[in-house]
């Protein structure tokens, strides 16, 4: 797939891939460290909101129950008796100290417990004796009514009792309820109580504070009943009226205090950190939406994405720079090529660089420089080969017509030779037959040899016409099946191999070629007649004529070898030429043009016809058939006959 | 009664040869002997020296040689071949070669036969007597 892409391309995404792997490493490493930092620093602002909150809650009331037990141990010990409050003036002074303390912490809101808000947020002081009677309130309206009975009790065992924030049982408003224990001074027994109800509002004010929170941001407090008792700020009039049976409120009462996301009372996705105060057992809640705390997060991840997507941009415009100097060079330098496979060497290319691609370019100018001096010698060449191809056409028509001339010369001749030979042969004949009792031995001996002459010239003058012949008749190539033709001329030959013994080896299967069948036939012919008398003609072996077949290139090789003397390789050219005799006739009968006839129908094909033989060995003929040739030609494209050499 | 033969042939020495072999092989065959083309011609159709038709019986098979002055055996052939009162004579070439040229045109100009004259006067005298046989007693000619 990417083979199918240019190549300015393909460096474009190569350097592409490369630039984006640190980038996204980078961007993806980036962006988690830095989302947990972001994550931390939301968490510990959370946290710190939380700490100090808890810690003023903690101190308000601390402070608070600190002041009832002064009130009560300071002020009211030393009017009350232990026998009961029957005694009217006891309880009008009772009544009267709580007004003036009543009375002095509205005068003095900074004075004394200048750690407590400006005003003073206790809104009422009462008294009650050990049956839990009230016999002194600020709240004249309430005196004579009883407190609940868990009240007494716990005041009674522990000797202050923390009742949380409940409705004031006596007026059914939201208070923070104190209870104080008061003892005798001089006996040290219980004879009453004072509690304090002390303003909702006082945490109200402590949680309502919005710095560190954010938008939407917010602590709020809850009981143990997983009541609300701080007003939250979503919520009007939440004090004890919301249930926060949250995941976080939980974890906080179970002591599991971490931050946490979860869905709030409000169904609100949140994150949130919980504070336990284990001396009120509440749980102080601070919460911001999860859409607010990360906020910043998502805001980090757009701007990384966008600053990625820049990147990238600047990243793929550099790699497009990149590899527009990377492969200009290449672009020309295979636009200069195409012209030049065209044939155009004039182009040149600039070499603006020392690189491999500099060299390149230098080496591809010399390059183009060369082809053009070469092409200019190469057309010189080439024209006067043209002409020498002129002057080897009108040579080779005149020899042909040379040879032609020459073929019908020795028709005539050989011709006319025969009528004076018929005469000497014949009247040599009549001379025997006639004068036989006149002519003595040493006379017939000589008639003997003019016959014999007049023979021998005969034979000689059938050779040069069949030479002649061959010329002069020119077969069509026909695809000829070389197995048939060779079995053929050995059932012409059977009487030779019957009389002389010979064992016939065809070595391989021989091929269909294309040639003139008549004259080959006449070239296997000769060529297997003379193995078979080469090869009888030496004593000690038994008389072996191999026949076989190679593919030799463009050529179709066959060869006959005999087993026969052999021959000296200084006649290896000398016996294809007309009329050589190697051999007396004693030894060899035959004809002396039987190889030149087989080398002029080979040559005449465009083959060539040599022997590979050493004296004593045996001899191997081998002829060559150009594979190409055409069925219906008359002469190959190859031929090319030396009309001297065996004329 | 022998063969009735004509025997056109310019060179002495064949016709020499020719003369003994037919005498040796069959001796009474009748021999008539023209130097050239336009004698057999002449000998033929009675012409020119002979016109006395007793005298010159019409041969029953003409030996012709090819290579002839004035008329060579091929003009011969065509002229007697092409004349309806000769074309029944039977001829045959009696060549010093077989090309194959020479035989093809033979035949197509209506010649009966084609003979190589051998070199060797044995072979020769073996042709000459098949010759006699074919023609004396296989081959039935028609009446003069």
């Amino acid at each position: 797939m990417l083979g199918k892409l240019k190549l300015v391309h393909k460096v474009v995404l190569i350097l592409f891939v490369i630039a984006l792997f640190p980038i996204l490493i980078i961007g993806i490493t980036y962006y988690h460290l830095t989302k947990s930092e972001l994550e931390r620093k939301t968490i510990a602002a959370l946290q710190a909101v939380t700490d100090s909150r808890a810690a003023h809650i903690n101190h308000s009331i601390k402070l608070r129950q600190e002041q009832a037990k002064e009130f009560a141990g300071a002020f009211l010990p030393r009017q009350m008796k232990e026998s009961g409050f029957n005694d009217p003036a006891l309880i009008q002074g009772i009544q009267d100290d709580i007004n003036s303390i009543f009375f002095f912490l509205k005068l003095t809101p900074s004075g004394r417990y200048q750690d407590i808000d400006q005003k003073t947020d206790i809104q009422t002081i009462g008294v009650w004796d050990v049956h839990g009677n009230i016999i002194a309130c600020t709240n004249r309206d309430l005196i004579g009514r009883k407190m609940p009975i868990e009240y007494i009790q716990n005041v009674y065992e522990y000797g202050t009792y923390f009742a949380g924030l409940e409705k004031d049982p006596l007026t059914g408003e939201n208070m923070l309820i104190l209870l104080e224990e008061i003892r005798n001074g001089q006996s040290g027994n219980i004879v009453g109580a004072i509690s304090l109800m002390i303003e909702a509002g006082v945490l109200d004010e402590i949680t309502s504070a919005r710095e560190g929170l954010g938008q939407s941001g917010e602590t709020y407090v809850v009981d143990k009943q997983y009541r609300m008792i701080t007003n939250s700020r979503f919520k009007k009039n939440s004090i004890l009226n919301v249930r926060v049976m949250t995941e976080g409120a939980q974890a906080c009462f179970q002591r599991r205090e971490a931050p946490l996301i979860y869905t709030n009372y409000r169904k609100v996705d949140v994150l949130g950190v919980q504070k336990y105060l284990p001396d009120q057992n509440w749980c102080l809640m601070a919460e911001v939406d999860v859409k607010e705390a990360f906020a910043s997060i998502q805001e980090f991840r757009q701007r990384l994405l966008l600053t990625g997507l820049l990147m990238l941009l600047v990243t793929g415009l550099l790699a497009l720079w990149a590899s527009r100097i990377l492969t200009q060079p290449i672009l020309a330098l295979n636009a200069a090529s195409q012209k030049v496979s065209r044939g155009q060497y004039d182009v040149k290319l600039p070499v603006t660089s020392r690189d491999e691609i500099g060299q390149l370019s230098t080496n591809f100018n010399f390059m183009t420089k060369r082809l053009a001096e070469v092409k200019a010698e190469l057309e010189e060449k080439n024209k006067t080969l043209f002409k020498h191809l002129a002057i080897l056409a009108s040579q080779k028509k005149e020899l042909r017509e040379v040879n032609e001339e020459l073929d019908r010369f020795v028709y005539t001749a050989s011709h006319d030779l025969r009528a004076p030979l018929r005469g000497i042969a014949s009247f040599a004949a009549f001379l025997e037959e006639d004068y036989r009792d006149r002519v003595d031995e040493q006379g017939k001996e000589y008639i003997d040899e003019i016959k014999k002459g007049a023979a021998k010239m005969n034979t000689l003058i059938e050779d040069l016409l069949l030479l002649s012949r061959l010329s002069r008749i020119k077969n069509p190539y026909e695809l000829t099946d070389m197995q048939k033709l060779v079995d053929a001329v050995l059932d012409r030959l059977k009487y030779d191999v019957q009389k002389y013994n010979v064992t016939i080896r065809i070595a391989s299967e021989l091929p269909t070629v294309c040639c003139d069948r008549i004259k080959m036939t006449e070239v296997f012919q000769n060529l297997i007649n003379n193995a078979i008398k080469f090869s009888s003609k030496k004593t000690g072996e038994p008389p072996r004529v191999d026949i076989g077949y190679r593919k030799e290139g463009i050529y179709h090789c066959f060869f006959v070898k005999d087993n026969g003397i052999g021959i000296d390789s200084k006649y290896h050219e000398q016996i294809f030429g007309m009329f050589k005799r190697l051999h007396t006739d004693k030894e060899y009968e035959g004809t002396g043009a039987g190889l030149s006839i087989i080398k002029r129908i080979v040559e005449d094909h465009g083959g060539r016809v040599w022997v590979e033989s050493r004296a004593g060995e045996g001899a191997a003929f081998f002829i060559n058939i150009p594979a190409d040739l055409k069925v219906g030609d008359v002469e190959s494209p190859l031929s090319a006959r030396d009309p001297g050499q065996d004329a | 009664m022998g063969l009735r033969i004509l025997l056109v042939e310019d060179h002495e020495s064949d016709v020499k040869i020719t003369l003994r072999a037919f005498r040796q092989a069959s001796p009474n065959t009748e021999i008539t002997v023209v130097s050239d083309g336009q004698e057999c011609l002449d000998f033929v159709r009675h012409e020119g020296a002979y016109q006395d038709g007793r005298q010159f019986r019409r041969p029953q098979v003409i030996l012709l040689d090819i290579n002839m002055p004035r008329c060579d055996g091929f003009e011969v052939l065509r002229v007697l071949k092409g004349d309806d009162a000769t074309r029944a004579i039977p001829i045959v070439m009696f060549s010093a070669s077989r090309n194959e040229g020479d035989v093809v045109k033979s035949y197509q100009y209506g010649a009966n036969g084609f003979i190589q004259k051998p070199v060797d006067y044995e072979e020769f005298l073996k042709v000459v007597d098949q010759f006699n046989h074919y023609w004396q007693n296989i081959n039935q000619l028609p009446d003069a």
